[in-house]
């Protein structure tokens, strides 16, 4: 007889049971006897078998162990506890094991996706060299790349859900979501690109760049959680706000003018808004004087 | 009482009788002259089209080394010594590219070579010559038909058959600084440069355009100009098309940059405001959007101008594009934060690249060559932003495309009037002159803020 125990990240107990059998199964299959629905656990995810001496072997992707009366294992942001009660004796031997996470090949489409928001980044860029006949090229193969992606994830997301008969946690559908949201206001379809507030300090590309930036950030800190369970929380926090910068670095470039006097990037040659409200107007005689310069 | 009434129907139907073989008389004589006529007038068209057939020829572009066309329009004899009419759209690949595209005529079969030798891209008119003596010459007519008169047009629509179009001839339009015969007739594709003629057979004008998305509306250059065009021929001057292209579009830039002064000088209202009021050869459009009673956050307001005939150039690019437009709108419930948002899509389009569509071609003006500033108004407290994106037009010395925006709060804050200018093909002289011309057009009157 096997009792197993899970509890979450927060080390709340969500499930007890109590197996009289010698095979047991752990996973998000429905097959499974101990069902965990979650992206991060696979289908199989753990099989444990009784030993004739009543000792128990676990078997997972990368691990085979046996244990006597008593496991305690850490995997994919879950703490399982297996209690062998036929085995029980007065000096509990207290095993822990740190496993590998697997939970990267479950969350492949959301790191493709992950991928795909820097793809958008590098396609903002290229964007603001859109007069270059090479950029044009590079960013039209961009734009089908990210469209395909785009379109792959969200499906794939949606049929994901649909097999999984809609449990799971409030993360997918916010990631759906954002997915959804994200490729409906880079497209500007129904007009939508004027809801990212610029307040008149950045334009609107700057206020786009900061808005892909935060969901950078924001899917970081989230997958870092659980591919990183072991990894402190200070240090994901301080790599998701560095690469956070990171994305918003070309906004930072444009102070940074090259040999020719030319900025970096095209789309902030002229400074943010509040720079031009800063300015003191001018007469209409200097206006048309500066007009007959631009002819040059 | 019977044998009367007997009588009587005997009487009426005698009468009736004799009233409806009457009836039938006059009629079948109506009709023999109705059919008389038709066979006629079919008769005369008959004899027209076998008169004017043997001067209409396919003209064509083909690239080195094909015989089959990549283009092609319709030309028609206008002199005995191998000159031929056509639109100017028709070779303007070859004048663009003249060793990539040639031009040759089909004579019975044969591809012969004609080269350009002279152009008129104002009214899309070009002659070309081939080493070819012709028996038949269309007579040109200098004067104009009759509206409600028949026309008919020759050309070969669609690379079918040589076809015979009977139109109405509905008088000569003012399209901006072009005269334009309107015709009602379906002219098709390939029927381009092909003469439309009166009921004599004399030449009354070149067919040119149609409209796509309307019934038999359809355009050709009145015969006049190429009259004009063939007396200059006869002066001898040697032919530089691209010079020829420059001097003629300074022409057209002048007439046009007038039609737009003069707007300036008039007023016409949108809600109180005024705006400048345009002569009809420039078509307007107005629109509203918004309302008080709907519980709208903005009241909208537009007033569009423009020329509907651009000037053909090439494929890609046309001249004598001219959109004036007009908004003014009113904060009804807007916070002043999301009003400042609002109105700053307008001036933030010279951050990004501008680009604008003009039919199916886009303009696109680079950042590095657009200046936003704020302009001080008399008749404003607060200042007007102001808007210039440019782009030179290669291969030519001075001339640019021009897209200028203008911005002023009104009745404080509450109004917002954007005007915007789109030019294509203008001088640095003519822009800097509409500019002035913008900025001096007071949109209210002096003291009514």
């Amino acid at each position: 007889m096997l009792k197993v125990e899970v509890f979450d990240s927060k080390l709340n107990l969500i499930e007890t049971k109590i197996f009289n059998f010698s095979e047991i199964f752990i996973g998000r299959s429905k097959k499974s006897d101990l069902i965990l629905i979650d992206p991060a656990i696979s289908r199989q995810h753990l099989h444990l078998s009784q030993n004739k001496d009543g000792t128990y072997i676990i078997y997972g992707k990368n691990i085979e162990i046996s244990f006597s009366a008593y496991y305690e294992l850490k995997d994919s942001g879950y703490t399982f506890k297996f209690h062998n009660l036929e085995l029980i004796s007065d000096e509990i031997t207290q095993e822990t094991s740190f496993l590998i996470d697997q939970s990267a090949a479950v969350f492949k489409t959301i790191l493709s996706s992950f991928l795909l928001l820097i793809v958008f980044l590098i396609l903002d860029i290229y964007l603001d060299f859109h007069e270059t006949q090479l950029a044009k090229r590079i960013s039209s193969l961009l734009y089908i790349f990210a469209f395909g992606f785009g379109l792959t994830t969200f499906f794939s997301l949606i049929s994901k859900a649909i097999v999984h008969q809609f449990q799971f946690k409030k993360f997918l559908y916010i990631h759906i979501l954002l997915i959804a949201a994200f490729i409906f206001i880079y497209h500007n379809y129904f007009g939508l690109r004027w809801l990212i507030p610029s307040f008149g300090i950045l334009n609107y590309d700057e206020a786009f760049l900061l808005f892909n930036s935060l969901i950078v950030l924001f899917y970081f800190i989230k997958l870092s959680k659980i591919l990183f369970p072991q990894v402190i929380l200070k240090i994901r926090v301080s790599i998701g706000f560095s690469l956070f910068i990171l994305c918003l670095l070309p906004i930072a470039l444009k102070y940074f003018p090259n040999k020719n006097g030319h900025r970096y990037f095209q789309f902030t040659i002229t400074p943010p808004l509040i720079k031009f409200f800063e300015q003191n107007p001018i007469t209409t005689e200097n206006y048309l004087l500066q007009q007959k310069e631009l002819f040059k | 009482m019977g044998t009367h009434l007997h009588l009587k129907l005997h009487f009426i139907s005698h009468w009736t009788l004799v009233m409806i073989l009457k009836l039938l008389l006059t009629l079948s004589q109506a009709s023999l002259v109705i059919i008389l006529s038709f066979s006629v007038e079919a008769a005369e068209k008959n004899a027209q089209f076998e008169k004017i057939r043997p001067a209409l020829f396919q003209v064509k572009t083909i690239t080195p080394g094909q015989e089959e066309k990549r283009s092609y329009g319709t030309g028609f004899v206008v002199g005995k010594n191998g000159l031929l009419a056509t639109n100017f759209h028709v070779v303007a690949e070859h004048i663009w590219k003249p060793s990539k595209y040639k031009i040759v005529i089909d004579i019975q079969g044969q591809n012969i070579e004609a080269k350009v030798v002279a152009i008129d891209i104002v009214n899309d008119l070009a002659i070309i010559q081939v080493q070819q003596k012709f028996k038949t010459v269309l007579k040109l007519s200098p004067s104009a038909i009759k509206q409600g008169q028949s026309a008919y047009s020759y050309g070969l629509p669609e690379d079918l058959d040589w076809t015979v179009v009977q139109g109405v001839y509905n008088g000569v339009l003012q399209q901006g600084p072009y005269q334009l015969i309107h015709l009602s007739s379906p002219l098709n594709p390939g029927m381009s440069g092909g003469p439309t003629t009166n009921t004599a057979g004399e030449v009354v004008g070149i067919n040119s355009s149609g409209r796509l998305r309307s019934q038999e509306i359809s355009f050709a250059v009145p015969s006049i100009y190429l009259l004009d065009l063939l007396k200059n021929l006869k002066d001898g001057k040697p032919f530089e098309p691209i010079k020829k292209i420059e001097i003629q579009s300074q022409i057209l830039q002048d007439k046009m940059t007038k039609i737009l002064l003069k707007g300036f000088q008039n007023k016409k209202k949108i809600h109180e405001i005024d705006i400048p009021k345009f002569e009809k050869s420039l078509r307007c459009w107005g629109n509203s959007s918004g309302s008080r009673n709907e519980n709208s956050l903005i009241l909208n307001n537009t007033d569009i101008c423009q020329i509907e005939n651009s000037l053909f150039i090439d494929g890609e690019r046309s001249f004598g594009t001219l959109k004036v437009e007009f908004r003014l709108d009113e904060n009804l419930k807007l916070n002043p934060l999301a009003w400042g948002h609002y109105k700053a899509q307008t001036y933030a389009k010279t951050e990004s690249i501008v680009r604008y569509f003009v039919k199916d071609s886009a303009i696109n003006f680079l950042k590095e060559k657009c200046l936003r500033r704020r302009v001080i108004q008399t008749y404003s407290p607060e200042p007007a932003i102001l808007g210039t994106c440019l782009q030179k037009i290669t291969p030519f010395h001075d001339l640019f495309d021009a897209y200028i925006f203008y911005q002023i709060p009104l009745e404080n804050n509450v109004k917002s009037l954007t005007a915007e200018i789109l030019l294509s093909g203008f001088s640095e002289e003519n822009i800097q002159k509409i500019t002035e011309a913008l900025l001096k057009y007071s949109f209210l009157k002096k003291g009514s803020e």
